[in-house]
């Protein structure tokens, strides 16, 4: 199947709708347009088309955005989504973004998506683990206490069950 | 679950199952071996590559060499076997590569694609294989302020392209698709990667250094490096490992010099044939000759690439050159992006645009829009035809040069036989092609500058040698032949390196060089050549010809030398293949990115010191100024009837301060607005100890004044923050600093510019303008809120006065 750029996005972006699938953080644009594609072309995260008009887009690149757009939900910035996806075949990418729709559709629970006017508060837990509140609560130090001791409790690395 | 209940995952929406196994880049590192003497530097430069994917491979890799360099060997040495690479016209060795990797060879083909920019391509790269490819090339030194300089490429430059897009297919796999004016722009725009990248190369160095002449240190202003002598040499490696190739590797050091023109030759023997190399040296400074006097055409590039420190950098350069002008010569400046500007009308002298303040300002201006430097070179073309009939004029090339369509600037300039061209480029990661090729095509000088060098010492002294000819009218006797067309002047400070060879039987003892010397006198310069071994005078000699063949457009000489001498030039190839061993062909083809120069991504430190996500800082890092007031403080604001203080205006008071309350909480639903707290409370503090009602009804217009602002800057502020998020896609990890930089600093005018900073790097077009113009929309806002306020309480600080005996009295 070919695309030109136009239905290329329109293609990703009705994708993406019916999925569910948003940014995560709010940090890239909601929709899918024609400019995003362009610019991730200048980024080499899409292959290069074979032209500049008409029909130049293939499955290929619209398994490529899809993928990206998968990433993003996730939180991943371009630049690591660049390290995943480049030099991916296109079996390989089918492959990830069937699985990945699968998944998303066994999901039930909706969460809100982020406005970009969202202040968030962190609450460390440790070097490693993080607490992302979207309205900047904090949390009370026994339940800090209480999860940390879960954590511990559970075998997290990077927390050590105290001895009573 | 509802279509409008969109989905957000920051959360492990995902399992790690579907994590792909990450395509490995094979280009492991380039190793850079160099020795420099007798004014060349003979330098290998090796690409190490390790296949560590699963699957057989294509690589194919873009990388620079000097413009100027002789690449005269070129060998692949596959799992241990050595492969010497030979020359083939370009199309027959794609022919033959193809054919060799259908059969199952592992092969190696690299192509010219400009005179400094080559594409290297491996073909059925089996997983575990290890491929080392190494290019040789001889490279003149050059001469810079009386500083010996070695600039080696490791980084492609990002090169603005030009022109409208073409319908046929692209011609390569680079990120931007070819034109009418680059029609081979998909081939030079590769794809990417920073250094943060988990295979991003390494670069190692091993270089030496004739110290017999050496006169000091040998610096560098790209890298740390450390020195040790060895004999007769001094040993060069990097003082850190880690480097990556996102920028150019330069050295420089000083020579002891002569204060007169020092003059060497050598010859070299190759199949019944004498080639010799003569090197021409002038002093490093000489008494400027004021006799002629001279205009001077500046075309100082101002286009996005330039921006920062390199524009900074071009304009110190600017106005060096001019300081270092002659009283009578006269100059014109034309500043080019998009578009140009010139800065008079005329050529002015140099005191008269020193004495503009405008001129000093100059940096100001700023950078913006794309290189577009043929329809600026043009206009100053035209410019010269003009206004300079009668006088002899110069050209003063001033940019990065980063532009792809070379070919047309070259035409252009042929057009002008007469006109010297001086390039200063100014870049990390220069496009020295252009500029070598205008200069040895047009007479003049060249001077390549790294952006962290102190171009304005550097530049003010080079300025002078604009006018500082020591041998002009150079010739050889009519028994030798030049490589190139003619020997250019030879102005104060430089090296040229001249290729000739006899045409016939004759002594090549000595060669006689005819000149005119800097006071016009004629001056005759003998020159013994002493026979070397080395190929040096034969590689330059062909390598000078090749070049003069392309310009000629003699394509069926320039790859019949090219050939025999097997060195590269764009319309042939080096291929290899390897007998030994049949493999399996390989179907997927990766393209190596190149490294982001680091120009384009001096942010990145930046980047990682700050958070990524805007947190709410803890209160005791709060700022009475700088912070939005909570509403709790603002309550507290709230005035009190029964408590307050009895005057004659209380109740006209008490609506003044209840309407500054009102502003301080509009005002803190907008917390970017930060600069004017103060001054509202300082007016809050005049109100209470007002006693006319002039005063207060002034007050009560001037509220309404800052009100409507604080609407007008609400209205801004939510339209930024749209634009911000249709920039969000662009921007990527610079949004979120973005959003971060908007919530926690205290002060709008630095963080205004660390806004525009970060726009300038990511985005372009019309978007970035609006963003601009939005954000100096509200600083103009603060400042005119602040402004008012601060001019009211000047004007009204002496109308305060004690207040007026028995006013309850009257009030009563």
């Amino acid at each position: 199947m070919e695309y030109s750029l136009e239905e290329l996005a329109q293609n990703v972006q009705d994708w993406c709708k019916s999925r569910g699938i948003q940014p995560a953080n709010g940090q890239v644009a909601e929709a899918v347009s024609e400019r995003t594609i362009r610019y991730y072309r200048t980024l080499g995260l899409l292959d290069a088309s074979p032209g500049a008009y008409l029909r130049t887009f293939t499955e290929k690149h619209r398994l490529q955005i899809v993928a990206i757009r998968i990433y993003q939900a996730q939180g991943l910035p371009l630049r690591r989504i660049h390290e995943q996806l480049y030099g991916k075949s296109e079996a390989e990418l089918l492959e990830f973004v069937s699985k990945a729709g699968k998944q998303l559709e066994e999901i039930d629970t909706p969460f809100e998506a982020v406005a970009t006017s969202e202040r968030w508060g962190v609450v460390p837990l440790s070097d490693d683990l993080l607490i992302v509140s979207r309205r900047g609560r904090s949390l009370p130090t026994h339940l800090i206490r209480r999860l940390q001791a879960t954590l511990a409790e559970a075998g997290w690395p990077g927390f050590e069950t105290k001895p009573n | 679950m509802p279509q409008d209940q969109l989905r957000f995952g920051l959360m492990p929406v995902l399992d790690d199952t579907l994590e792909l196994p990450r395509t490995v880049l094979p280009l492991k590192s380039i190793r850079c071996q160099f020795v420099a003497r007798g004014g060349m530097a003979e330098v290998e430069m090796t690409q190490v590559y390790c296949q560590e994917n699963a699957q057989p491979l294509d690589c194919e890799f873009l990388f620079p060499l000097p413009a100027d360099g002789a690449v005269y060997r070129c060998e692949a040495m596959i799992n241990g076997r050595i492969i010497r690479a030979r020359i083939e016209e370009r199309e027959a060795a794609r022919r033959i590569i193809e054919e060799k990797k259908a059969e199952g060879r592992r092969t190696a083909l690299v192509e010219s694609e400009r005179d400094n920019l080559f594409t290297l391509s491996l073909g059925n790269i089996q997983p575990q294989d290890v491929v080392e490819v190494t290019m040789a090339y001889l490279q003149p030194l050059r001469c810079l302020a009386g500083k010996v300089s070695l600039d080696i490429p490791l980084c492609p430059g990002v090169r603005y392209i030009t022109g409208n897009t073409l319908l046929r297919s692209n011609r390569g796999a680079g990120v931007v698709d070819d034109t009418d004016q680059v029609p081979d722009a998909s081939r030079i725009t590769p794809p990417r990667i920073d250094a943060e990248h988990p295979d991003a190369a390494f670069i190692e160095l091993d270089g030496q250094v004739e110290a017999g002449f050496l006169d000091g240190k040998v610096t560098s202003p790209s890298h740390k490096l450390t020195s040790k002598k060895n004999g007769d040499m001094l040993h060069i490696t990097l003082a850190k490992g880690g480097e990556v190739p996102d920028r150019d590797l330069a050295l420089r050091w000083n020579e002891r010099t002569s204060p007169r023109t020092a003059l060497r030759g050598w010859t070299s023997l190759e199949n019944g044939d004498t080639y010799a190399l003569l090197e021409l040296r002038a002093p490093s400074d000489m008494e400027p000759s004021d006799a002629i006097a001279q205009d001077f055409y500046f075309l100082v590039d101002r286009s996005g690439s330039m921006q920062g420190e390199k524009f900074q950098k071009a304009i110190h350069a600017l106005h060096g050159c001019i300081l270092a002008l002659n009283p009578k010569d006269r100059a014109a400046v034309t500043l080019f992006e998009s578009t140009f500007n010139d800065f008079d009308s005329e050529p002015v002298s140099a005191a008269a645009l020193m004495a503009d303040s405008r001129f000093l300002k100059l940096a100001s201006v700023g950078t913006a829009g794309g290189t577009e430097m043929e329809p600026a070179l043009r206009h100053v073309l035209a410019q010269v035809e003009r206004f300079s009939k009668d006088r002899p004029a110069a050209l003063v090339l001033i940019t990065d040069a980063e532009i792809a369509n070379e070919q047309e600037i070259r035409v252009l300039m042929r057009r002008h036989p007469s006109l010297p061209v001086h390039c200063f480029g100014i870049d990390t990661t220069l496009n020295d092609s252009l500029l070598l090729d205008l200069v040895r095509q047009q007479g003049g000088t060249f001077h390549a500058l790294q952006s962290k060098e102190d171009v304005a010492a550097i530049v003010t002294k080079l300025g002078r040698t604009l006018r500082q000819p020591v041998l002009v009218n150079l010739q050889v006797p009519a028994d030798w032949e030049l490589a190139a067309g003619a020997i250019p002047n030879l102005y104060a400070g430089q090296t040229h390196f001249v290729s000739v060879r006899p045409k016939g039987k004759i002594d090549v003892g000595t060669i006689k060089v005819l000149a005119r010397d800097h006071q016009n006198a004629s001056a005759s310069l003998d020159i013994k050549l002493v026979p070397v071994k080395e190929a040096g005078p034969r590689l330059r000699w062909c390598k000078e010809r090749l070049v003069t063949l392309m310009a000629q457009d003699d394509k069926s000489a320039a790859i019949t030398l090219s050939k025999e001498s097997n060195l590269l030039c764009p319309l042939t190839a080096f291929l290899a293949w390897d007998e030994q061993e049949k493999v399996a062909v390989a179907n997927r083809r990766l393209v190596q990115p190149a490294m982001l120069a680091d120009y384009a991504f001096d942010l990145a430190p930046q980047c990682e010191t700050l958070p990524q996500y805007c947190l709410i800082p803890p209160d005791a890092d709060r700022e009475s100024i700088g912070e939005p007031l909570l509403d709790d403080e603002i309550e507290s604001l709230k005035v009190d009837l029964a408590s307050a203080p009895e005057d004659l205006y209380r109740d006209e008071k008490l609506v003044v301060q209840e309407h500054i309350r009102r502003l301080l909480g509009i005002r803190s639903r907008t917390p970017n607005i930060t600069n004017c707290v103060n001054p509202i409370l300082k007016l809050r503090d005049w109100v209470q100890t007002a006693s006319d009602r002039d005063s207060l009804n002034l007050v009560s217009r001037l509220l309404d004044e800052i009100e409507r602002s604080l609407e007008e800057w609400t209205h801004c502020e939510q339209r930024l923050r749209e634009l911000t998020s249709i920039l969000a896609d662009e921007l990527e990890q610079d949004a979120s600093i973005l959003r971060n930089t908007w919530c926690q600093q205290q002060d709008n005018r630095p963080r205004f510019q660390e806004l525009e900073d970060i726009l300038m790097r990511a985005v372009s077009g019309s978007l970035r303008k609006e963003i601009t113009s939005t954000i100096r929309e509200l600083n103009r806002i603060d400042v005119k809120i602040q402004r008012r306020i601060e001019d009211f309480l000047h004007q009204h600080a002496n109308a305060i006065p004690t207040p007026p005996p028995h006013t309850k009295k009257e009030r009563c």
